[in-house]
């Protein structure tokens, strides 16, 4: 009966035609011989089901006598083989057999057939190439919906790392841009600074925009989850903030009260994010980044005093040497445990060692302008 | 320090720099009033996740002296669990307070160890009782104010196919399961659908530093397993006719030798 019913494939063109031409549904075909006892009680379950699933899949019967083109290719040596397709694409299904290209043997419950297939549909939707059959229920062990929903959710994590990734991209472009402006510093006396520090600030400001795009699609999620991602360029974009303050840029954003640095309050104003929230889980600048760009500072202003030098400028290093001295008492205040912070704080006191040896080496030599430091 | 180096400045450097020290050393008193209580938290956080992973594997070990499946846990067993479960909650409740609002993902990564021995303890003894699965929601109620996450379910799901393989090849070993049965229904089959399932999530390599990095190790641990019971079957299958009636393995030594 279901042999007469169901519509036939003819030939290798009809085949294509129907795997190309249907866009919305699942395209399911019985390869074999009409007239196989097999294939006969197959066809009849699959007449039987064919109009409860054809809001998602349609049916066709074709014989693999009629039409030999695909037995070598879909290797079509059962006497009932089922196959799926989906917008030209064939759909594997994980039955618990081995096999995952097809169904090869007769299933005759409609239920387990309407089921295998409606899961085929659902997972085609959704872009996945193999499905796992429902049918694999050999045991009462696993909630199906169990792993469905991990990988719902794993879906769904997914998206959202892409999403961050491509902001934290941006940011990441715009944080290099701004440290090759920074980087000029080394190489232009103090007061030719002032064009550099103004590009340097308009790349800043770029970066802050990534930033408050960045925040405003983290604070859907709990922040710590996610953090590991930025947190290195946002640190970048703070070194970049502090050094070029620092050097007399961002003038009109320094508080009225801060000596030679910005505040880790007066950082997140500027970018106009919270700091170190501890109850509210939302965006924000954390301690932990704040001090770790104040370190990157300290290197950087370190490799400056030797370069301040080069250029004949003889007063910076001793206000770089104060300053950083002013840091390092700073951190050691603090009491660290064995984690990054305490790593790279550790480099503080080469730093300074590094610029009071150059402050050394110019007093020595009588080279420290009177008065020098008090700029 | 260091200001001595030159007479010259000395005087202008302790001018210059008392003020801006003393509010910088005020700032820096603050950060580390905060960082102590951060590390104070993640340490009592990491010594609660220990404890509670010590606890979880006794419970394991416990629940491998059980012999059947799909019954009640015998009372004996029971009640050295009992008492291990209460001490694991109170472990639980200590930190509850530490890990509330944003601290949850803050210290995810210190309690995630405890939480996932926590997790294969409890779906190890609900499979025994249930032969099921235990899921997500059910872990999540045992747990009150404990964030559990997708990945330390799944971890600790991978670490009961462990279990379960050492459950299996005990019963297989002791005769009481004849490997054509296992093949049928029981322990094997469901390693079996729990290793398909595992095989068919799809995590993108993508986010393979941030998101489920355990996830190769343990599959592949997970893999072994399922195919280290199936060796077993297969050998007291092939071998078992070749031992005298009346024969039993030895149970004594660790039963892993065997099937290696």
């Amino acid at each position: 009966m279901g042999s007469i019913v169901l519509p036939h494939l003819r030939s290798a063109w009809h085949v294509d035609q129907a795997i190309l031409s249907e866009e919305e549904r699942l395209v399911v075909i019985r390869f074999g011989r009409d007239h196989d006892p097999d294939c006969i009680r197959q066809d009849e379950v699959l007449y039987k089901i064919a109009e409860r699933v054809k809001n998602f899949a349609v049916i066709y019967l074709c014989d693999i006598d009629e039409v030999p083109d695909f037995n070598s290719m879909y290797e079509l040596y059962d006497t009932m083989t089922i196959m799926f397709f989906y917008r030209n694409k064939h759909m594997m299904c994980d039955f618990g057999t081995g096999n995952n290209n097809k169904l090869n043997w007769v299933l005759e419950d409609k239920q387990e057939l309407i089921d295998i297939i409606e899961t085929i549909y659902k997972g085609a939707k959704k872009g996945r190439g193999l499905v796992v059959s429902p049918k694999d229920t050999t045991t009462k062990m696993i909630d199906q919906r169990i792993f469905e929903d991990l990988q719902t959710k794993i879906d769904e994590e997914t998206t959202v790392r892409d999403e961050l990734h491509e902001i934290i991209q941006t940011l990441a472009r715009k944080g290099r841009s701004t440290q090759a402006i920074l980087s000029r510093a080394h190489s232009t006396p103090a007061d030719q600074l002032k064009p550099v520090l103004d590009d340097a600030a308009v790349e800043i400001l770029a970066q802050k925009q990534e930033v408050l795009r960045l925040k405003a699609v983290a604070d859907q999620h709990p922040f710590y989850k996610y953090n590991a991602l930025w947190t290195r360029e946002l640190q970048n974009l703070v070194t970049s903030i502090e050094l070029c303050a620092w050097l007399g840029g961002l003038q009109e954003h320094k508080g009225p009260s801060s000596g030679s640095f910005l505040t880790i309050e007066e950082v997140g104003k500027f970018l106009e994010v919270p700091v170190n929230l501890k109850e509210q889980d939302a965006f924000h600048l954390t301690i932990e980044e704040y001090l770790l760009a104040l370190i990157s500072v300290v290197e950087e202003l370190s490799r400056l005093a030797v370069n301040s030098v080069t250029l004949g400028d003889y007063e910076r290093p001793l206000q770089i040497g104060n300053f950083i001295k002013d840091l390092f008492a700073g951190f050691q205040l603090l009491n660290l445990k064995n984690d990054i912070l305490r790593k790279r704080s550790d480099g503080i006191k080469y730093s300074v060692k590094k610029v009071e040896d150059v402050v050394y080496d110019l007093s020595l030599r009588g080279l420290v302008p009177k008065g020098g430091a008090a700029a | 320090m260091g200001t001595k180096r030159s007479w010259e400045g000395q005087a202008v450097v302790k001018m210059d720099s008392t003020e801006s020290a003393s509010s910088t050393l005020s700032i820096f008193e603050n950060f580390r009033d905060e960082l102590d209580e951060h590390h104070d938290r993640r340490e009592r956080i990491i010594k609660a996740s220990r404890d509670i992973t010590a606890l979880s594997k006794k419970i394991i070990f416990a629940l491998q002296r059980v012999r059947t499946t799909n019954q009640p846990i015998p009372p004996n067993i029971t009640k050295e669990n009992d008492t291990r479960l209460e001490q694991i909650h109170k472990h639980f409740a200590s930190i509850v307070a530490d890990l509330v609002g944003i601290k949850s993902w803050r210290y995810q990564r210190q309690i995630s160890g405890g939480v996932q021995e926590f997790i294969e303890a409890i779906s190890f003894d609900h499979y025994l009782r249930t032969e099921t699965l235990i899921t997500h929601a059910e872990v999540a109620s045992r747990l009150p104010g404990i964030l559990v996450t997708e990945e330390d379910y799944l971890m600790g799901i991978f670490d009961l196919t462990g279990e379960m393989m050492r459950f299996a090849v005990t019963a297989l070993s002791s005769g009481k399961v004849t490997p054509t049965d296992a093949a049928k229904a029981g322990v094997l089959v469901d390693l079996r659908v729990i290793r398909a399932r595992c095989e068919a999530l799809s995590v993108s390599g993508r986010h393979r530093a941030f998101m489920y990095k355990d996830i190769s190790k343990k599959k592949e641990v997970m893999q072994n397993s399922v195919e280290k019971v199936e060796r077993a079957a297969y050998g007291i299958l092939v071998r078992g006719s070749e031992r005298p009636s009346g024969w039993t393995p030895d149970l004594s030594g660790p039963v892993e030798v065997e099937i290696h």
